[in-house]
């Protein structure tokens, strides 16, 4: 913030009135049109607590061992207690000498933290103590260490691994019922537990043979019989949460339909989202692919919409254009004829059956195109609107334009000519929704002093629709949001289960 | 200079924008946001109605009316509203920035455009000036405006920042409210000896030249360099960027130092006038046409009165700009055709307005646009000054979540539109300061674990800002010690494993409805479920290539989420404590189903919560009561101990509830559900519930059998008990039955000997109803 007083000497000593700087605008956000959020919210129907990164079973055991091992040490310590930034500085050890000990025997090992790692890959040995140490351990703890909150922290607590102490924020303790597969993880390299890193609290030497020798031992893809069958019972077994539970039988089921060993992940998603009728044997389709369906039509759904952003910046580039001269545009860009007098005989009109992910890899192909682009985007938004259920969920807000929403809305500008249809699409769902959650998200930024981006790409200007200054390209093309499946897929081939 | 910076320098108290252009998402998503990050609030714009109209077509921007007002200002003689005046407010001081600006992302430096930022210690006269200017807005014929009382009191607050300042008399600001800019100049000029040169920038011109033309007769100065910018001029409907048929009187120059550099598009106005006795600068919004300097526009420009001076623009000779066909005739065509601009507020149900521009009286259909939906509110009479009222029941709520509320009039095909302030909403801001952008953020369900942070520390500093009757205090102190990491000992360890303005009211006196009308909803928006916010790094606004981004706000929500937790933990005695008497249990209940719903904390935490807070809730007859039913069966039903349905009947008896009348629905406690029981049946344990009897209930049985009015059945658990035999003895021995001691309410001596009961003793007598003493045995009904 500047400060009030530099700004009034300033005004105090200028003799004339001074021109307005230009704005520097630091653009940002990804989710210009605020529709993620109900895309999380399905996925949590089918596959929830588990993200795109925790798609092993090791990491699950090494921090749940962890954790069992600070119990181990304050057992042995003379107090029976210990400062929980003790406990916590053990257990960060613990995973980043695993991190560390992987990236040695495999360079790209499967877990995150590669490039942040690549100086100690080179050290002979580390001290975890002191600065550099406590640095790098800070770092981890919210970005690529095995606890973080983009990584295996929260399924490491939802999917019942480790157990929060009451009353001590960051600390831990294995589920007690894990005693044996700790007991027989811990088998494999119980030579090795004399060594310092295991048995204290405080800073510790680690050689970088050690290090080596030890990622053999706890190798990070070859979990053991004990685990696999741990992890499975938590990923879809007794104590997986229910919805977790049908998801994974979903997977499985999808997988047999297929009938192909070789069957690639890209197959079981489709499969799982395909129609009774597409299926091999439609009676084994479970209910669950119903929920799974209805998440890619919402991807369909929010990557339709934001396609048509990304397509109207790309018109906008050039100078402002009315609401009527982008939707001439982005009709005449269809090439067809002539279109139906109504939106209800044209977009409304469809009876598309297809599999809502081909429709998505189609209009991902598109995005690189901006000339096919509103082709796609009709397509996808017709099987979007077809499909869309009559009623929301209890978490779709409206304001995230529920598919429900969308479709009453929609059906409620049937009569409309295509054109005055798409005029009305382009006003509430592309332009007023980029406004309300760029600004919403913007002021929530702001009420927590946090940073200062510019969210807002297109707003109302003389002349009609214009970018904001300083908007000079389209930028990258949205994406799906990744739908957590290569995680699950991976965790249940390490359980062989698949 | 960026005025942003000044904006977000200062938790300003009060803040008025005057301007002609209006984007309102400019306004939301650059000038709120830099007035929240300073702490400032209470934002008002002055607009003339084609700001209003352009703000209305933006859909996407929902504050309007709620976290700020916007008032239309219109011309009563065709002229337009065109000043760009920031004035901007703390206690006891003020600051002016007056330009060329208006609230768009190009006034705000998309454009060339000039700014003065002037304060009381330096240009107090200014300070007049503008006093004066909101003044005679309030008062003037020529202004038709609903601001009046906002205009007098930003008069006031300017006059009184400007109190005991010197009038140095060099900075003024001139405003067409007291006559023509030009005319005001021309007094200034010849009090400086009159004028030698005059240099104009403006972006636009009369075709012909005739607001020159009349500013030379004016000024009695034949010549007026007019600066063609290298970059051309801002291009406006029905303008022109020179006077292209006024002749060849108006020589091309370049201000070069001044202005010729930028690359911008010139919307900058300002004229220089170099007098025989020194140099006037004049800058603002008028253009140099004959509508800004002469005619029927209001216009507000800051002169600086340079005695003496030493430098002057250094201009050099240029080509003037080539006639486009972008360049029009001037002309207002359109204007008849737009929508009409009306003010309006509600307050309470009852909408209060008036049609501005154009005027009309009568009865007019009328509707009301929110973002959600349009309601037909049927017709309405107009009074001969465009006022009117009317009522809109229901519609509050909704305004106060979704902010943006249009109101529409309709007669004849002609319509009229304004935005409705909320007059509820715009009090919440005046009086809870800055708090006041979170909890707007609660009830839009937008709020964050930041929000929700501050939220709760504002309440612990206070527990009267609580929703509900809650009388206790004391809780808040801002002396309160820093909580301490504790040491976590093998204990914790192996219990975690086995566990697997600012009073708030009216003043002095008591809250207003307002504001208990605003903490009702604030508690509406606690009981809702939203679901825990999105962790794990899968949130909707995260750039994936961001990596830092993510950590940090990982790390930050976390840190949020543990403060939440905590003063939730502190805030929880305020509300239990003895002085509250129970009343605002319920209260802490939704507040605590709030927080596991959001953060989802550890089960175990969440079972303390409601270990503390159940036995508060005194009452489950109220309308709220049916929140309470599912967790009090929940938490039972979730201990594991064998006499769970026991006692969950006696929690239920003891408010004088039957519980086999009741129904049980999960449905507003989802998230307690989820942490401690997601496959519980709370069905299956309400039967058990409604099926049990109660130790107290057993002991009534046993004593109606054992007095003859009733059957011997009903006291099962009293027959497997140690005190059978005795009990036995006394159902059909009056002798016996004399010596049993009955206790209406537990007590933990004995009645006949009055030695106080071993430990064990009494608490079986408290939990089980039955002891001994005296060789004797203690009956407790009350258990």
């Amino acid at each position: 913030m500047t400060d009030l007083s530099e700004l009034l000497e300033t005004a105090r000593l200028a003799a004339d009135p001074r021109a307005i700087d230009r704005r520097r605008v630091d653009f940002g956000g990804v989710d210009p049109l605020g529709l993620r959020q109900i895309n999380f919210g399905l996925m949590d129907r089918v596959l929830p607590d588990l993200n795109n990164v925790a798609s092993h079973i090791r990491p699950y055991t090494l921090m749940a061992w962890a954790w069992r091992r600070v119990r181990y040490v304050v057992e042995n310590s003379k107090r029976n207690a210990a400062a929980p930034e003790d406990m916590r500085d053990f257990v960060d050890r613990i995973e980043a000498i695993f991190a560390w000990s992987q990236f040695l025997v495999e360079p790209r090992a499967d877990i995150p933290g590669a490039q942040a790692m690549r100086s100690m890959l080179e050290a002979s040995k580390y001290r975890f103590g002191g600065d550099e140490w406590e640095a790098r351990r800070n770092m981890r703890r919210y970005s690529t260490g095995l606890i973080s909150p983009l990584n295996y922290g929260p399924s490491l607590r939802t999917m019942g691994w480790l157990v929060p102490v009451e009353g001590a924020t960051g600390i831990f303790q294995a589920d007690p019922s894990l005693d044996p597969v700790l007991d027989a993880f811990e088998k494999r390299f119980e030579d090795e537990l004399g060594h310092e890193a295991f048995n204290r609290f405080g800073a510790v030497t680690v050689k970088r043979s050690d290090a080596e020798r030890w990622g053999k031992l706890w190798a990070l893809e070859k979990p053991r019989a004990a685990e696999r069958k741990s992890m499975f019972v938590r990923l879809g077994g007794a104590r997986a949460a229910t919805a977790r539970q049908k998801g994974i039988a979903l997977i499985q089921a999808a997988f047999a339909d297929l009938a192909d060993d070789e069957a690639s992940y890209e197959d079981i998603r489709l499969r799982m989202a395909d129609r009774a009728e597409e299926w091999g044997e439609p009676g084994d389709r479970p209910p669950a692919a119903d929920e799974w369906r209805a998440v890619q039509i919402r991807q369909l759904f929010r990557l339709a919409l934001e396609g048509l952003f990304f397509w109207t910046i790309g018109a906008l580039l050039p100078g402002p254009l009315t609401t009527a001269q982008l939707v001439r545009t982005f009709l005449d860009s269809l090439k067809e004829e002539a279109l139906p007098d109504t939106a209800g005989a044209w977009i409304l009109a469809s009876d598309d059956r297809k599999n809502p992910i081909e429709h998505l890899r189609s209009l991902q192909a598109a995005l690189r195109d901006q000339a096919k682009l509103p082709s796609a985007i009709v397509t996808a938004l017709a099987l979007a609107l077809r499909e869309a259920p009559d009623q929301c969920h209890s978490f779709e807000n409206p304001d995230r334009l529920p598919l429900s929403r969308a479709k009453r809305e929609a059906t409620s500008w049937s009569n409309l000519s295509p054109a005055t249809f798409m005029a009305r699409l382009f006003e509430i769902w592309i332009m007023a929704q980029h406004a309300y959650w760029s600004v919403g998200r913007g002021l929530a930024d702001a009420r927590s002093r946090g940073k200062t981006i510019l969210r807002l790409r297109i707003v109302m200007d003389e002349g009609g629709w214009t970018l904001t200054p300083g908007t000079t390209r389209q930028g990258n093309p949205p994406e799906p949001t990744p739908d957590r499946l290569d995680t699950a897929i991976s965790l249940l081939v390490e359980c062989d289960q698949l | 200079m960026n005025p942003l910076e000044l904006i977000s320098a200062a938790p300003w108290k009060r803040v008025a924008f005057t301007t002609y252009a209006l984007s309102l998402s400019f306004f939301e998503a650059v000038l709120l946001d830099a007035l929240l990050r300073g702490g400032g609030r209470n934002a008002l714009i002055l607009s003339d109605p084609e700001g209003v109209r352009a703000g209305l077509s933006e859909e996407g921007a929902r504050r309007v009316g709620r976290d700020y007002e916007i008032e239309p200002v219109a011309c009563s003689n065709h002229g337009v509203f065109h000043p760009k005046i920031a004035a901007l407010f703390t206690d006891d001081d003020a600051h002016l920035l007056i330009g060329s600006g208006n609230l768009t992302f190009a006034g705000w430096g998309g454009n060339l455009e000039l700014a003065e930022h002037l304060h009381p210690s330096f240009a107090a006269d200014a300070f007049d000036d503008v006093a004066g200017f909101f003044e005679q807005l309030a008062g003037s014929d020529q202004v038709m405006t609903s601001a009046g009382s906002a205009c007098e009191a930003l008069a006031a607050m300017l006059r009184r920042s400007a109190q005991g300042h010197a009038r140095a008399g060099n900075i003024h600001v001139l405003h067409s409210l007291e006559g023509s800019i030009a005319e005001q100049l021309a007094l200034y000029t010849e009090e400086m000896g009159g004028v030698t040169r005059v240099t104009a920038v403006s972006p636009y011109y009369d075709l012909r030249g005739e607001g020159l033309g009349a500013l030379a007769a004016l000024l009695e100065c034949e010549r007026i360099d007019l600066h063609a910018h290298p970059s051309g001029t801002v291009r406006g409907q029905g303008s022109n960027a020179w006077p292209f048929e006024g002749g060849r009187r108006w020589s091309a120059i370049n201000v070069s130092e001044a202005f010729g550099s930028d690359d911008r598009p010139l919307h900058a106005k300002s004229i220089e006038l170099v007098c025989r006795k020194g140099r006037l600068l004049l800058s603002g919004s008028a253009n140099v046409t004959h509508a800004g300097l002469f005619g029927r526009n209001i216009e507000a420009g800051v002169l600086r009165i340079q005695p003496d001076a030493k430098s002057y623009w250094v201009t050099k000779k240029a080509t003037a700009p080539t006639r486009s066909s972008g360049d029009d005739l001037d002309d207002d065509e359109g204007a008849s055709a737009a929508v009409g601009i009306l003010s309006a507020c509600l307050e309470g149900e009852t909408i209060r307005g008036r049609i501005l521009v154009p005027r009309v009286s009568g009865a007019v259909r009328v509707d009301l646009r929110t973002p959600r939906s349009t309601r037909d509110l049927g017709t309405v009479q107009i009074s001969a000054d465009g006022a009117f009222m009317l009522v809109a029941p229901g519609i509050e709520i909704e305004s106060w979540e979704n902010g943006r509320l249009i109101l529409g009039l309709e007669r004849n095909g002609r319509r009229w539109e304004g935005f409705v302030s909320i007059a509820a909403a715009l009090e919440l801001i005046r009086r809870t300061g800055s708090i006041a952008p979170r909890l707007m953020a609660m009830l839009a369900g937008t709020e964050t674990p930041a929000d929700v942070a501050a939220i709760l520390a504002w309440f612990r500093e206070d527990p009267s800002r609580m929703p509900a009757a809650l009388a206790a205090g004391g809780a808040g102190s801002g002396d309160r010690p820093k909580a301490l990491e504790a040491m976590v000992t093998l204990a914790d360890l192996k219990a975690a494993g086995v566990a697997a303005s600012t009073n708030g009211g009216a003043g002095p006196g008591e809250p207003s409805s307002v504001w208990k009308h605003a903490m009702a909803l604030i508690r509406a928006a606690f009981t809702q479920s939203r679901g825990p916010w999105g962790g794990g790094g899968e949130t909707d606004d995260d750039d994936d290539e961001d990596e830092k981004d993510r950590e940090k706000r990982a790390r930050s929500e976390e840190l949020a989420n543990y403060r939440s937790l905590q003063i939730f933990d502190e805030l929880l005695g305020a509300m239990l404590g003895a002085q509250a008497s129970g009343q605002s249990a319920l209260t802490a209940l939704s507040l605590s189903h709030f927080l596991a719903d959001r953060i989802r904390p550890a089960p175990g935490k969440v079972q303390l919560w409601l270990d503390k807070i159940l036995p508060h809730i005194v009452d489950l007859d109220g309308p709220e009561a049916d929140i309470a039913i599912a967790p009090v069966l929940l938490q039972h039903a979730a201990d594991r101990r064998g006499d769970n349905a026991i006692r969950a009947r006696r929690y239920f008896v003891r408010r004088g509830i039957d519980p086999s009348g009741l129904t049980v629905s999960t449905e507003a406690i989802p998230a307690f559900v989820d942490l401690l029981g997601p496959d519980l049946d709370l069905d299956a344990f309400l039967s058990e519930v409604s099926a049990a009897r109660t130790m107290g209930e057993q002991i009534d049985a046993y004593l109606s059998a054992a007095q003859g009015r009733g059957a011997a059945v009903g006291f099962d658990t009293l027959r497997q008990s140690a005190f059978w035999p005795n009990l036995e003895q006394a159902l059909g021995n009056a002798t016996s039955f004399a010596k049993l001691i009955l206790l209406e309410r537990f007590q933990s001596a004995c009645p006949r000997c009055h030695m106080r009961l071993p430990t064990a003793a009494a608490e079986d007598l408290r939990q089980r109803g039955l002891a001994s003493c005296c060789g004797r045995t203690i009956l407790n009904r009350d258990c």
